[in-house]
């Protein structure tokens, strides 16, 4: 006999003109890991928000240990004992851990006398208890994103939750990162609490069921299905999640590679030691950390962010040193963060300004053509390009479809004639179809005779989109292998 | 609107008489005034307003005596009878907060309690029986059928024809199963000897073109109880409709989960699926309780699941009943859920 945690019935929601959960059912037991998976507007984020009192159903009930609740607020979920620890939550960071994890919650028992002694004692115990080696009066600010995380969820547990709900939190953590989020999760399970994890991440190389019980399959707001460990089938599962069969792209790839257009040649950093590696035209170039974020220090100075302590950087021959972003567009380079579609598309411009947003600023303009028009023409040659249909030009860029905005964002750049295009975790968190799509318009950069480098920390990947993958561990570069001796290389001894 | 239209009746007339009271008030107050001497009528006017609220107060008693406090106690018991009635409160939002607002949406839900007592009674039973007549359709005398299919079978087995023996044999039990008078209730655990007996015959009809599992998480979920034939019309939708035109071999996947308060069971195919209008076709159909009108051609498979679904939900309530999910070529899902019951006699519903 399984005891029920959380049941939803028949709950509907609509936001706007959508339809979010559509008769949408579900419930977790005590003690499961229960993954909600589903393409990235799927309404696996009306679901976080129903649970974490963000929003309440239009129909249908939620009932949490069998009795019907309803959460107006994140105070009532967290009364009840659901805890949302979500891609954007974070510690505050000028306090401790132990601070963090004790002083700041809303306790009813709150005497206003804090013993330090006694609260890092405390913090030490817990910490200790899930191998976390890390002091009680480190301040939060010198943690990373990851530990951050598992601190949220280690306080979750000190105030008695017994749901915990976590989206994609991948997108920061490096792979070993990741099993450490994995290891705390089993843990925490094994003493009978539940976590609901939402994803669109469906990754056919990364078998789900290392960290589910069970499988979610959401789509347009529907259940579609639900699989457990037995009836895994990676193929399936994906299947389920866009609705029909679903094949990836054939990829399109030249093999030729023309002049270098990249060269770094001993590089140091924070954290980076003597890497060098070069780039040519026509080539996407994994950087691949599993444990640390030596290969986001490389991108932090070819994009200005950061200074290097010593080596070169070459771009088309000549040295460079860029002392911010804006310099680093000037100078040819592309960038692309990790989830880009917020940061990068403003709201306030239309998809013509979006996508002439690099090319038409780096040229002079001709006298005759305003740059609106010029913009407008760039977007009606572009169309059938983004698989913008041409009544919607004049949307909002919010109301675009998802597909259609990733691939805004790398056509802006392959129009902007950028010699090197840099992308921070190009398909990490994205559903299939997305992934596809960014796949191919790394492919679409990589012909126009752009240099491409990949920085992940996944080696699958890498391995879907790079020619040739170079290997950090420790800081340094360890090899640099062809993709297909990649595929057969055994990575743990890098991580 | 009868309700609004009491309320307007009640107060008008408490007001209407309170508001000609007042202006004679004023009338003769005005007519003192104007009088020359209006100081020594001073007294007159304080007596004459007390009177005139005195006899305001008199009137206000006599109807709430008359008819307030009366529709009061109409509230009262109505409510005790609405209690005591089976059946779920009935919510409906009457604007009014006023007795008689009270008494209507007492009378409401009095009406609606007994409606739905009486028409869920008479469904349940027509239904049940829907169900067993479906099985009888020719109504052949069973006993007649039993004895000629186990002689079949022993004839079968004096030639050495064991597959046609197994057959028979199996045909037989599904017949007795589904035909028999023991009641609407049956555990788990023969409901699913009866689709292991069903899927027996239909791998050999279809040449064994598709295997099955069945899986229960916690073997005590067996010894719960079941409406009888509830998976067999879903198992039969599986095969027809997901399976019979899929080409490669398919797979049906049962499995039975037991919570503390419920049994849910999935039944799973991997066969062609539907596409989203049927789908949600058969998904209205569901939630309004008619039958789909799939399936016409063969014996109205597609009114199965329908009743399957009528059936559960008049036993024990909206709340339980068949949800159903499916993805063109993929597979599709059908999960029934229903309360963990132990004893079958108290919610058994029709007796026979």
């Amino acid at each position: 006999m399984r005891e029920e945690l959380l049941r939803m019935e028949r709950v509907v929601c609509i936001s706007g003109s959508k339809v979010s959960l559509d008769r949408f059912h579900l419930n977790i037991y005590k003690g499961e890991v229960v993954v909600v998976m589903g393409t990235h507007d799927a309404g696996q984020q009306m679901l976080v928000d129903l649970l974490s009192g963000g929003a309440q159903p239009d129909r249908g009930r939620i009932l949490f240990e069998e009795e019907a609740i309803s959460l107006s607020n994140m105070d009532e979920a967290r009364a009840a004992g659901i805890y949302s620890v979500l891609q954007g939550s974070r510690l505050v960071p000028d306090l401790t851990v132990a601070e963090n994890i004790f002083v700041i919650r809303r306790s009813r028992r709150h005497h206003g006398i804090i013993s330090h002694r006694v609260m890092e004692r405390q913090t030490k115990r817990i910490l200790d208890s899930v191998g976390m080696e890390i002091a009680p009066d480190t301040p939060a600010r010198h943690l990373t994103v990851a530990d951050q995380h598992l601190i949220e969820i280690t306080k979750a547990m000190t105030m008695g939750a017994k749901l915990i709900i976590n989206d994609d939190l991948r997108i920061p953590y490096t792979h070993r990162e990741m099993e450490r989020l994995h290891r705390m999760v089993r843990q925490y399970v094994s003493q009978g609490v539940s976590f609901l994890i939402v994803t669109s991440h469906n990754d056919e190389s990364s078998n789900i069921f290392s960290i589910a019980d069970r499988v979610v399959v959401i789509r347009d707001g529907q259940n579609v299905g639900e699989l457990r460990q037995s009836d895994y089938n990676p193929t399936l599962l994906t299947n389920l999640v866009v609705g029909r069969e679903f094949h990836f792209a054939p990829r399109k790839r030249m093999d030729a590679h023309a002049g270098e257009v990249l060269r770094v040649s001993n590089l140091c950093g924070q954290g980076l030691y003597r890497a060098s590696f070069s780039v040519h035209a026509g080539e996407i170039v994994g950087l691949l950390d599993l444990a640390g974020h030596a290969n986001q220090e490389v991108v932090d100075i070819l994009t200005g962010y950061a200074g290097e302590d010593s080596g070169t950087v070459l771009l088309g021959g000549q040295q460079v040193h860029f002392s911010g972003l804006g310099e680093a567009i000037a100078g040819g380079v592309g960038f692309v963060p990790a989830l880009p579609v917020g940061l990068q598309l403003p709201d306030c411009m239309s998809a013509a300004e979006n996508l002439s947003l690099i090319l038409l600023r780096r040229k002079k303009h001709p006298p005759l053509l305003k740059l609106r028009k010029r913009s407008d023409f760039l977007l009606q040659d572009n169309l059938e390009l983004l698989g913008l249909p041409g009544d919607a030009v004049d949307c909002p860029i919010h109301e675009l479809p998802a597909a259609v905005r990733l691939r805004l964002l790398y056509l802006r750049w392959i129009l902007g004639k950028c010699r090197l295009l840099i992308c921070v975790k190009p398909s990490t968190a994205l559903d299939v179809m997305l992934r596809d799509v960014a796949q191919s318009m790394l492919d679409r950069a990589a012909q126009s005779g752009m240099a491409v480098l990949v920085v992940s920390a996944d080696p699958a990947e890498v391995a879907s989109v790079c020619d040739r993958i170079a290997i950090f561990s420790g800081g340094q570069i360890k090899c640099i292998l062809p993709r297909s001796e990649f595929i057969e290389a055994d990575l743990s001894v890098y991580s | 609107m009868k309700q609004t239209g009491l309320k307007k009746i009640e107060l008008k007339t408490i007001f209407a008489t309170c508001f000609i009271l007042q202006i004679l008030l004023c009338a003769a107050i005005l007519v003192l005034c104007l009088a020359e001497n209006a100081h020594s009528h001073h007294r007159v006017t304080i007596v004459l307003s007390m009177l005139v609220l005195l006899i305001s107060l008199l009137i206000l008693m006599f109807f709430f005596q008359r008819m307030l406090w009366p529709m009061d106690r109409i509230d009262a018991k109505l409510n005790r009878i609405c209690e005591e009635m089976p059946g779920d409160p009935f919510w409906q939002d009457i604007g009014g907060v006023d007795t008689t607002g009270y008494v209507l949406r007492h009378i409401d839900e009095l009406f609606e309690r007994v409606k739905a007592q009486s028409g869920r009674d008479y469904q349940a039973e027509l239904l049940n029986r829907q169900a067993e007549f479906s099985a009888l359709q020719s109504q052949i005398n069973p006993h007649f059928l039993y004895n000629t299919l186990d002689s079949i079978r022993g004839q079968a087995l004096i030639d050495g024809a064991d597959e046609i023996a197994e057959m028979t044999e199996a045909l037989s039990t599904f017949f007795r199963y589904s035909i028999s008078q023991k009641g609407a209730m049956v555990t788990l655990a023969e409901e699913i000897k009866n689709v292991e007996n069903y899927f027996f015959i239909q791998q050999f009809r279809f040449s064994n073109r598709f295997d099955y599992s069945i899986v229960a998480e916690d073997p005590a979920a067996l010894s719960y109880y079941i409406p009888k034939l509830t998976l067999q019309p879903i198992v039969e939708n599986s095969i027809f409709h997901g399976l019979e035109s899929k080409l490669e071999k398919g797979h049906i996947a049962i499995r039975v989960t037991m919570t503390e308060k419920r049994l849910l069971i999935d039944v799973t195919d991997d066969g062609i699926g539907m596409d989203k209008a049927t789908l949600e076709h058969l998904r209205s159909c569901l939630e309004r309780g008619v039958p789909t009108g799939r399936g016409q051609g063969r014996r109205g498979t597609g009114t199965a699941v329908s009743n399957v679904n009528q059936r559960i939900r008049l036993f024990f309530g909206p709340v339980y009943g068949v949800t159903i999910s499916s993805t063109p070529l993929i597979g599709t899902n059908v999960q029934v859920v229903i309360p963990l019951i132990s004893d079958p006699a108290p919610k058994g519903g029709t007796h026979d």
